[in-house]
């Protein structure tokens, strides 16, 4: 496992959500699991979130760029 | 006889009129090889055609040499039309030429295909040796003529395409003697610069020997082993040289050769302006299809959270607690029935009932007397609705219970 502060890839992030809210549809967690479940889904789905905003921020900013001409040399 | 002399002036221009007479002579072809060609200053050729056993003086004057579409040369095979005439001054007759054309395949042309033939064989011309053309060259490199139309036809083609396009003319001698050299060493020169990515080599239309020194060989070969694209731009489409053949792309005309050098920018903007609009279309919808999975995740993960079970849990809490209080009430009235019955039983057990009934309860010093061989002298007899001060009179005890009352 590497220590450096890399930061977790979205699809990455998307599938460790998936995988706990499909653990917790199953239904077989307790209380203080399911809240501890939910917590970290919330944390993750918050990332994801934020992750896609920064995405499309930067895709606007690309497209804002790219429908000015081309300076002539 | 000697009166009838004449002058060596009127011979000669008798026999210059009886020549002239003749229609036979002139208007006629001549074939013969060419030998002591001497270009004068005026323009005039001068040279003789010959075959195995004769010759004849030949002058083509300025207006004719002009033109013609080939330098003839010595040793050359050529069909020349014309009038046959004297010249007065020597007493001489030659032809005078108006047009000349080659006789069939000439010694040039021999050589020229020898070594097209020699250098097929060596593979300098396969297609898989033809590097491809850069799609946007930093600079385009010339080697033709300074002069003339080539590299006007260049300049305009390239500034038409992409007007900032740099052009760097290496200016070369195209044809005469020394040509193919100048052309071998601006070709090495111009591939040299850095900047150079394409080069054009080339010259306008002439006959076989005017574009001879495309045909040379190590021109060709430098063609050929060129680290850059060259492209040929040699006479007319239908000139061929060896040159053609070495370049990676040969052009028909010099302004062909510049229009495959220079991409269009328009073109190249609209491609590239495309390619953009692709790419972020393209990156749009991912971000879209990548939105859309994260929201049915979150959609799942809130539809799973935690609030139905703590509702439920909170439920079940509930539930207990009142079961609890309720457990706990009817606990409570139970404990207050039995105690009101406990009262009434009470109630039933103490004396208030007895008295009720018509009994009444002897009482001495405050206290019940409830054995007669304890009676006191003086009693006081308590009834329900007041007490009698009485005096004993007789005691009798019972024997046994029997004969209670």
């Amino acid at each position: 496992m590497s220590t450096d502060k890399k930061p977790v890839p979205f699809e990455e992030k998307l599938e460790a959500l998936e995988t706990l809210v499909t653990r917790m549809e199953e239904g077989e967690l307790s209380l203080d699991e399911l809240l501890a479940t939910y917590e970290q889904g919330v944390k993750l789905a918050d990332s994801l979130k934020k992750d896609l905003e920064n995405a499309q921020n930067r895709l606007s900013e690309l497209k804002q760029g790219a429908l000015k001409p081309i300076e002539e040399a | 006889m000697q009166a009838r002399a004449l002058s060596v002036s009127d011979l000669n221009e008798y026999v210059r009129r009886s020549l002239a007479a003749d229609p036979m002579l002139q208007d006629m072809t001549i074939r013969g090889e060419v030998s002591n060609f001497k270009r004068h200053s005026s323009g005039h050729l001068y040279f003789s055609l010959k075959d195995e056993s004769s010759r004849v003086a030949c002058v083509m004057f300025r207006q004719y040499a002009q033109m013609l579409r080939f330098y003839p040369q010595d040793g050359m095979m050529v069909l020349l039309s014309g009038s046959v005439g004297l010249y007065t001054a020597s007493g001489s007759y030659q032809f005078y030429g108006q047009a000349m054309q080659k006789d069939g395949v000439g010694a040039l042309y021999e050589r020229f295909l020898q070594l097209k033939d020699q250098l097929q064989k060596e593979g300098l011309f396969d297609a898989a040796r033809k590097k491809p053309l850069p799609l946007l060259p930093r600079a385009v490199g010339v080697v033709t003529s300074a002069t003339g139309a080539v590299i006007q036809d260049i300049l305009t083609v390239t500034r038409r395409r992409f007007e900032n396009m740099p052009v760097i003319l290496r200016p070369a001698q195209v044809q005469g003697e020394g040509a193919a050299e100048d052309l071998r060493a601006g070709l090495l020169e111009i591939a040299a610069l850095e900047e150079v990515d394409v080069i054009i080599i080339g010259r306008g239309g002439g006959s076989l020997e005017d574009l001879w020194a495309f045909n040379n060989e190590a021109l060709v070969r430098a063609i050929a082993a060129c680290q850059k694209p060259v492209i040929s731009a040699v006479g007319h489409e239908t000139d061929v040289t060896l040159a053609d053949f070495a370049a990676d792309m040969r052009a028909p005309t010099p302004s062909a050769a510049a229009e495959l050098a220079v991409p269009l920018k328009k073109d190249l903007q609209e491609r590239a302006d495309g390619m953009l609009t692709a790419l972020l279309i393209s990156l749009e919808r991912q971000l879209n299809q990548k939105s859309v999975l994260m929201n049915a995740q979150i959609t799942r993960l809130q539809q799973s959270n935690p609030t139905q079970k703590i509702a439920l849990a909170l439920l079940s809490q509930g539930a207990l607690q009142g079961r609890l209080h309720a457990a706990a009430a009817l606990s409570l009235e139970r404990l207050s029935t039995a105690a009101q019955a406990a009262l009434a039983r009470l109630k039933y057990a103490g004396p208030d009932l007895n008295l009720e009934r018509g009994y009444a309860i002897a009482l001495w010093e405050g206290r019940p007397v409830t054995r007669a061989e304890r009676a006191p002298e003086e009693m006081t007899l308590l009834f329900q609705d007041g007490r009698v001060k009485v005096k004993r009179l007789a005691v009798t005890l019972y024997d046994n219970k029997e004969q209670r009352p």
